[in-house]
Order: structure tokens, then sequence, then C-alpha cells
């Protein structure tokens, strides 16, 4: 009987060990690539985008432009009636006077179709250890305190200064060290 | 003599609930055992099945990203992460009308429904809300499916006649 329960404890200590292993959640390789993928490409494709306040003005121009008047902007856009017509529905986009207005309106387009998938984010614009310039996030309820994956910050040089641009887009919940 | 035999059979009867004791144990276990190989075997058919899946539309995704079809070229050179709209839309048209070109495509993405949409443009909307539907080579329905991986990955549409670039995205469906 003694030999019994020995072999009952034996037995059940290896099926705990081999459920442990074989039902430990492994690494979704799709998940991963999706948000390694996703936020190197929507900075990219972003600053490639025409701005719509300007006809030869990027979004990657705007941005340099907010940091050197220091948050605002110095461009007057010319061309942005569109922009308000378009995306009447868009708050951020319905009055579009100068180069940040074109900038909010275009960084919210952009980042819309994440939050009608669902797809929490954190999108920060900051020089260095300033203070963040655009800091915008959508985290729903389950992921309101997750912190997203490990991300490095797209980086653009603001010529003829020494300082450097950091734009930021945390997949998954908010920046983790910013 | 009688008090001895009586003692025996006790005994005896002990013995035999003891051994039957020992026999059911002995089959519960066996019967736990053989319930988690089970559930092992499928945990781990799952896993490979669900692996297969993912690195088949990450295979996908990656053929769509550099589709020479469809990609944006200055001077001839190719441009990543850009695809060039009068392309796309002839390239949706002609792949439309011609079931040689449906099946070599069938061939590259298998069980799939592709398509492009536009969520920023300087110049105004260049595609509809709906967006344009690439490629629908799905064999089944969404209740059918055994799996259904969405991806979604962002590109640059350029416009030739405009000369602009506008946001969007491919939306690529990969059926299980």
């Amino acid at each position: 009987m003694g030999l019994m329960i020995i072999v009952v404890i034996i037995t059940l200590i290896v099926l705990f060990v081999v459920s442990v292993v074989y039902f430990k959640p492994k690494d979704d390789p799709l998940q991963s690539f999706i948000q390694k993928d996703l936020s190197t490409s929507i900075i990219s494709a972003m600053l490639k985008t025409g701005s719509g306040c300007t006809k030869d003005t990027t979004m990657e121009d705007l941005l340099i432009d907010m940091v050197k008047a220091g948050g605002g902007s110095t461009i007057i856009c010319k061309n942005s009636e569109k922009l308000s017509i378009i995306y009447k529905d868009n708050p951020d986009c319905q009055s579009i006077i100068n180069g940040k207005n074109a900038l909010d309106c275009g960084i919210s387009q952009i980042l819309k179709p994440l939050e009608e998938r669902g797809q929490p984010y954190h999108f920060v614009v900051k020089v260095q250890n300033n203070a963040p310039y655009i800091n915008q996030s959508y985290l729903s309820e389950e992921f309101a305190r997750a912190k997203s994956m490990e991300v490095t910050p797209y980086t653009l040089p603001i010529y003829p200064t020494d300082q450097v641009l950091e734009i930021w887009l945390c997949m998954g919940g908010e920046c983790p060290e910013i | 003599m009688k008090h001895t035999k009586h003692i025996k059979q006790k005994h005896a009867q002990l013995k035999i609930g003891e051994s039957i004791l020992v026999l059911i144990i002995f089959f519960i276990l066996l019967t736990m055992g053989l319930v988690f190989y089970a559930k092992v075997q499928t945990h781990l058919t799952k896993q490979d099945n669900d692996e297969f899946n993912a690195k088949r539309s990450i295979d996908m995704a990656l053929a769509i990203k550099f589709l020479p079809e469809l990609q944006c070229t200055v001077q001839a050179t190719e441009e990543f992460d850009c695809i060039d709209i009068a392309k796309l839309l002839i390239f949706s048209e002609v792949l439309k009308n011609k079931p040689v070109y449906q099946r070599y495509y069938a061939q590259l993405f298998p069980n799939a429904k592709i398509t492009i949409k536009q969520a920023f443009a300087s110049e105004g909307p260049l595609i509809s809300k709906e967006g344009i539907l690439m490629f629908d080579n799905k064999y089944v329905n969404e209740e059918q499916a055994g799996s259904l991986n969405i991806l979604f990955f962002p590109v640059t549409l350029y416009d030739s006649l405009t000369d602009s670039n506008c946001f969007g995205f491919i939306e690529l469906e990969v059926y299980g």
C-alpha cells in the first residue's frame, strides 16, 4: 500500500512537470512580426506622406518645422481646404491653418485604423530628454496598464542643431521608457 | 480453532480489499495518463497548426510587400513599402478578367483575401472607403475556417498623376 502511495505521488509529480513544460505559452511568431514590423513601417510611411498643408511639404517637413518652432509652426497652409472637407468627421481636421494643425490632422488620420482595429498604441514625438511635443495614445480597457513590447524610436536629425527628434510608436500598450 | 479461522478469513478479506484498491488506483492512474497524453497531443497538433498558419501569413505578407507588379519605381529603383496606385488599378482590373493570372496568383496566395485601403490622402481620396479588392481567393467562409489571421501593414500609396504620396494599408486575410 505504501508503495502504491509513492507511485501515485511520483505519477502526479511527473504529470505536473510534463504539463508545465508542454502547456507553457509559446511566443506567437505572427504577433511579434506584426508588432516589430508595424511600428517602423507606419512611421516611415507616415514621414513620406504628403502633408496636405502645401503642395511640397511632407509630414517629415512639418515635424521638423514643429521642433524648430518649439512646438508651433512657421508654415502657413495654402492647400488645406481639401483636408477639412474630406476629413470633416475628424475633429483634428476641422480647422487647418498652419503646419501644426495639418500635422495633428494627418497623424490622427493615419493612426485611426489602429483604433478601428482595437490595436492599442502610444505615439510620442519628442526631442531627447525634453517634454513630448505630441503624446497620443489609444489604450483599450484591457490594455489600460499594459506596457508595450520593447521598441526603439525612429530618429530624425534636426539640422543645423545637434538635436535628434525621436518618434516612438509603441504597439500593444504604453511606451516603457520615456 | 474457530477463532483462528475467523482471523485468517478476515486477514484474507483485507488482502483482497487491498489488492482491489491497488487495482482501482492503477486503472485511475492509467486513465489519467491516457487522457493527459491525448490532451498533450491535441495541444501540440494545434500549436504546430497555428505556427504553420502564422508562417504562411508572414510569407504572404512579405510576398505582397515586394510584389514587383505593384512596387513604386523611381528612375528604375524600387522603393520599399510603396505601391503605385496606377499599377494597382490596372493589376486588379487585369486579374478580374484573366483566369490564367487568377490561377497564378492563387498559387502565390492560397486561401487568402487582399485589400488595399487608404487612410490619409493630402490630394483627396484616390480609393473608395472600402478599398481596392486586389485578390480574393478564399476557399472557405469565415464560419467554416479553422483559423483566420488578419494582418494589416502600412504602405505608401504613390499617385503618379499628382506626384503625391498617400498613406494606406494592405489588409491580408489568411484563412486556415
